[in-house]
């Protein structure tokens, strides 16, 4: 079964309408990436150019080479979203399958308990008591088990397993399954694309996080990369505010060549995680 | 709600109720199971530390703590609602929330049923994956590559005026045009990354609908309104009631680093106001009290959004 | 719905019941985990709160020596950057009673950390200095931080900073090209910036200069210049002056303030600046670039080095010269800002094992000996010897050696803890040369340098600017009282900037407005409480 239609107005309003839209999310990314492989001559000549006239990789071996804080930063950053998204998908998946049952008695209070705690939160310092008390500062875990469910998150999940149909899990039951069984061997292969969305949000959060870190680790092998990059781009200004001598402050390449960096590898990652979102799509509309 | 109705009735009628909830109990056992670990955790990283409330109504000294702190009563509300900046800030923050909703929330569903439309899956992909970088880049970076590219000597938008003979007001980011700023830029930077969850939702419709509509001569129009949207129903109820409940404290980030002194007047929003207060004042317990103040109306929007969504589509989230 | 939320209600007071007594029974095993012992011969162990920018305390040989030499053993904690967040952190830290021997803060003492005075999370020096520690001493006892005693009682003990620690410099090729001199009245400045805009003073034949460049909306480097040719002042918001005849004022409500923002505001009509100056943020290295680029005539510098550099790396010569501060009107200097003589300080929290051992550490790093390796490592190693080039002390640096132990490209050539560490910023103060006075010391401040700096014309810069550096009334106090309050700073920096930017005709009107708004905002009865505080100041 093939669907055909034919190469209409609004295919050609809607490819231009893309190419716009590229464009204008490619522009600005395009000019990080031109100043971030220029010569500081070239830079200075006009800081404000979109063709290239000097290509160099010099500031990313500077990045790279000469300062190992950064391959520490990124390797740390690594080890912090891995453990953190299996902790979190393994959370989100047990409550938001359990919560996806109509009949589980106590279902509401749970969820009102769990919705509460989007609104209201005890704040910092009693968070950081908790964490210290426990013995978890300088530990990844620290930085892991605090965040480790969003509700948002465990909503869409369970708001996903509801849509599922319950006939699947019938027929399972009557195979013998139980609950564990079928959600592991029956409702999460069927769930591919929101795993693989609300995994790719948890990673990117942890990805992101530099707060965590900031507040509950103190050596150097637990500074993600967010906090080498803020330390880059923020934190040289105030030293110079206050007039004291710092050491020459970053060049903008190098603040751009750091910036790339750090978007690679959510970048490289995207089309692994994309390839769950199509699926569906290419089995459907647009088999041509 | 079984047990809450439990009560009311006579005792033998209770008696029966309560055999049958234990037996729904033993039937869910796995579930509860499932549920352990998620209660635990929520107990004791967000429950446990829930006495921080007390602050608000405390003088609050972090190095005396809750426990050691006296108690002020309600006097930092009444500071609250008698503070003028407050209240601007509030107007501003309520202002930019619905400008998000209406401006915002519709961006990312409209781009992600173009893209899927889109016949060739690699422009396809390419789109989406430059879509999506931007989410990457962080306040600070944008909101100098805004300065760079509206730059009136040398920046883009100069070069591009010039083009057509126009010049570029010295200062773009002013108070009538700051809340636009921040909507365009968010869409910028946030529409392909909330994308992913509408494609993700997608993906999952039975391609056998389509195929079914097309074979009943339905177009791409219909196929979509008939069968894509009403599949991605439940998830933009969900998200829109979830962003009801967290427009008022989001984008600081964004503000905070677009704002300028010009315009405080339109874009001073509450956590700003907040941030300026606690880190140059030591003003912990109020902003405490603001912070309440804010998740008691935040809390309140969600409920609302949530009963009417429940009323008019039959979506809610709980 | 009712019944739902009694329910909801009972499981929170259990969950928060069960939660109190976990946090309780976790409370028990806090105690006893005390540091090393000061007798025998164990190293001690010294928990330290401090920025490590880059440097490895495994590998790292100056702290090695350090430890070495004082029996000690450095435990960091990493404070990443001196950002709003590390302020958070460190509060939460020290009022939470985490295990921290010394704490290197680098931010003001400010009511906050009043606060933990007043709460008793810090230690007082004078209750463990003895006569070991006299360098610590003359400095806590010196007049310049007098202000920073609490009922006689010393707790942040301040890093000194050179007075004239933020200059001017301005292209000497571009005055050559436009044919004037460096200007010595406001005036003359403005014949400059004015030439410089106009005249095409990089003779490229593009209108694309301009005099000076603004780096941010408080504007308080560039606009506090001219400021300085009206009165001496500070140009954040909030700061205070003093008035001809002796009583203050706070510098937003004097006359001078109001002239000075008219000349700023003609400037801003004429071009004579970025007029999108609102929207930089501390654009410091985007001012070294304009520099570079010819497309700015003149920038407030702490030191050349960066801006050097960048040149280089253009290919480019640079051609500059020393701006000092311009006359006033009635042909008295100007002025340029004093640093308030301190850039962050040590505290000492209740946790501390052993304080007598951090003080000795602080007093050795405040030596001569201290204070070469700290500035520029160890001896024989990072540097071969020093030499004197006239008033100036050359270390003679090995770049090799100093590349392996910190990352030269961000640090340069001097140890990355030189500043804001264990010590204080530029080169020797030389208390023990003289008595231990350090009112006496501070402006004698020995040049410490490298080879590379050398013959910039710029060696003695912080030299020169210390000549004009004067401190305004209540600079760096921290009397709360005599504070404006952040509403007061918004309304101040709002209002000026509106009357720099909206229609010349409007200037007055708006700047009365802002006047009247912040003096009815509490500005009046801060301006009375200062000049109580400043009179009994002066009756002292």
């Amino acid at each position: 079964m093939v669907i055909k239609s034919k190469f209409n107005a609004f295919d050609v309003f809607n490819i231009i309408f893309t190419i716009l839209v590229g464009l204008v999310i490619f522009i600005p990314m395009w000019y990080i990436f031109v100043i971030s492989t220029s010569t500081y001559a070239a830079y200075i000549r006009d800081p404000f150019h979109l063709i290239p006239t000097s290509f160099t990789l010099q500031e990313y071996a500077r990045a790279v080479l000469k300062t190992k804080e950064m391959l520490t930063a990124l390797w740390a950053s690594v080890r912090i979203t891995v453990t953190g998204t299996v902790i979190s998908m393994m959370l989100t998946i047990l409550g938001g399958y359990a919560l996806s049952k109509d009949g589980l008695p106590g279902r509401k209070i749970l969820f009102r308990i769990f919705i509460f705690t989007m609104f209201f939160g005890g704040g910092l310092a009693p968070t950081y008591i908790l964490i210290t008390k426990l013995h978890m500062t300088n530990t990844i875990w620290a930085l892991t088990i605090p965040g480790a469910i969003s509700t948002y998150n465990m909503i869409l999940m369970k708001n996903f397993f509801t849509s599922i149909p319950s006939s699947l899990e019938e027929a399972a039951k009557i195979d013998g399954y139980n609950d564990l069984q079928i959600l592991f061997r029956i409702v999460l292969p069927l769930s591919k694309p929101v795993l693989a969305a609300i995994s790719l949000f948890y990673a990117v959060g942890y990805w992101n996080d530099y707060f965590g870190a900031l507040l509950y680790s103190s050596s150097q092998d637990l500074m993600p990369f967010q906090i080498y990059l803020r330390n880059l781009i923020i934190v040289n200004s105030a030293a110079m505010r206050a007039g004291v001598q710092t050491g020459p402050s970053a060049q903008e390449q190098f603040k751009m060549a750091v910036i790339i960096i750090g978007i690679i590898p959510v970048a490289v990652i995207y089309p692994f995680v994309q390839k769950y979102f199509t699926q569906g799509i290419v089995l459907g509309a647009v088999k041509e | 709600m079984a047990t809450a109705k439990a009560g009311k009735l006579a005792p033998q009628k209770s008696n029966a109720k309560r055999a049958a909830l234990w037996r729904a109990i033993k039937k869910y056992k796995y579930f509860y199971l499932m549920l352990a670990p998620v209660l635990a955790w929520y107990i004791i990283f967000c429950y446990g530390p829930m006495y921080g409330v007390l602050t608000a109504f405390q003088d609050y000294s972090m190095s005396r703590g809750v426990f050691r702190s006296p108690f002020v009563g309600l006097e930092h509300f009444r500071t609250l609602f008698a503070d003028t900046l407050f209240w601007r800030a509030f107007r501003n923050s309520v202002i930019i929330a619905v400008y998000r909703v209406i401006f915002e929330f519709p961006i990312p569903i409209i781009l992600s049923i173009l893209i899927n439309e889109l016949r060739s899956s690699w422009v396809r992909k390419v789109t989406q994956t430059l879509l999506y970088l931007p989410h990457f880049l962080s306040w600070v970076i944008v909101a100098s590559i805004i300065v760079t590219f509206f730059n009136p000597d040398t920046g883009l938008l100069a070069a591009v005026a010039e083009l057509f003979g126009a010049e570029v007001p010295p200062n773009l980011i002013t108070p009538g045009s700051f809340r636009a700023l921040l909507v365009i830029t968010n869409i910028w930077k946030e529409a392909g990354w909330g994308m992913i969850i509408y494609l993700a939702s997608m993906s999952s419709v039975d391609a056998n609908l389509y195929e079914a509509a097309y074979v009943d001569g339905a177009n791409r129009f219909q196929r979509t309104w008939h069968i894509t949207l009403p599949a991605l129903r439940s998830v933009i109820a969900v998200q829109m009631i979830l962003l009801a409940g967290s427009v008022l404290r989001s984008g600081f980030d964004q503000v905070f680093n677009l704002q300028n002194p010009l315009v405080m007047e339109t874009g001073d929003i509450i956590d700003t106001y907040v941030y300026r207060t606690v880190t140059k004042e030591n003003e912990f317990s109020y902003a405490s009290a603001i912070g309440l103040f804010n998740s008691v109306i935040c809390t309140a929007l969600l409920l609302l959004a949530n009963m009417l969504s429940k009323k008019l589509s039959d979506e809610s989230i709980y | 719905m009712m019944k739902a939320t009694k329910h909801l209600m009972r499981i929170l007071a259990a969950v928060l019941a069960a939660s109190s007594v976990a946090m309780l029974a976790a409370g028990c095993d806090d105690a006893g985990s005390g540091g090393g012992n000061a007798s025998g011969d164990e190293p001690v162990t010294i928990r330290w709160y401090q920025e490590l920018r880059g440097i490895d305390p495994d590998t790292d040989r100056v702290l090695k020596q350090i430890e070495e030499t004082l029996n000690i053993e450095f435990e960091f904690v990493a404070s990443p950057g001196g950002s709003e967040e590390q302020e958070q952190k460190l509060n939460l830290m020290v009022s939470t009673g985490e295990k921290l021997d010394l704490v290197t803060m680098l931010s003001g003492v400010d009511e906050l950390k009043l606060q933990w005075v007043e709460d008793g999370v810090l230690l007082a020096y004078e209750d463990y200095l003895t006569e070991n520690h006299p360098n610590i001493k003359s400095i806590l006892d010196a007049d310049l931080y007098k202000y920073l005693k609490i009922d006689g009682k010393s707790y942040f003990k301040p890093l000194p900073l050179e007075a004239g620690n933020r200059g001017y410099i301005i292209k000497q090729d571009w005055l050559d090209a436009v044919g004037l001199d460096v200007p010595t009245n406001l005036d003359e400045y403005y014949e400059v910036i004015k030439a410089f805009t106009y005249e095409d003073p990089d003779g490229n034949g593009e209108d694309d200069t301009y005099g000076f460049f603004v780096a941010e909306p408080y504007g308080s480097n560039a606009f506090g210049f001219i400021a300085r040719s009206f009165i001496n002042c500070g140009c954040w918001g909030g700061d205070w002056v003093e008035l001809a005849d002796g009583t203050v004022t706070q510098f937003v409500a004097s006359d001078e303030a109001r002239e000075t923002f008219r000349f700023i505001k003609k400037c801003y009509d004429e071009g004579l600046f970025n007029k999108s100056f609102v929207n930089e943020k501390d654009a410091e290295g985007k001012m070294e670039d304009l520099m570079v680029q010819q497309r700015i005539g003149m920038m407030d510098v702490t030191g050349v080095t960066g801006l050097l550099r960048r040149y280089e790396d253009a290919g480019m010569e640079a051609d500059l010269t020393y701006m000092p501060p311009l006359n006033k009107a009635d042909g008295s200097q100007g002025t340029l800002p004093h640093s308030g003589g301190s850039w962050g300080f040590h505290i000492i929290p209740k946790t501390c094992s052993n304080p007598e051992k951090v003080l000795d550490f602080l007093e050795w790093s405040l030596t001569e000996e201290g204070r070469a390796l700290t500035a520029y490592g160890i001896e024989g190693v990072h540097y071969t010897d020093t030499t004197m080039e006239g008033d100036i002390k050359v270390f003679n640096v090995n770049k090799e050696e100093m590349e392996k132990d910190w990352n030269t490209a961000d640090y340069g050539y001097s140890y990355p803890l030189s500043w804001g560490g264990p010590n204080y910023s530029g080169g020797y103060i030389p208390m023990k040369e003289n008595n231990y006075d350090f009112d006496v010391a501070y402006p004698k401040q020995e040049l410490w340098n490298i080879p590379d700096n050398l013959g910039t014309a710029f060696d003695d810069l912080k030299v020169r600017n210390a000549q004009y550096a004067q401190v305004f009334p209540f600079q760096a106090s921290i009397d709360q009282t005599v504070m404006a309050d952040q509403k007061l700073i918004d309304i101040e920096i709002q209002g000026r900037t509106k009357a720099i930017v909206e229609p010349a005709e409007n200037f007055d009107a708006n700047w009365d407005a802002m006047l009247e708004e912040w003096m009815a905002a509490g500005g009046a009865e801060l301006i009375e409480r200062g000049n109580e505080v400043w009179a009994e100041l002066q009756a002292e």
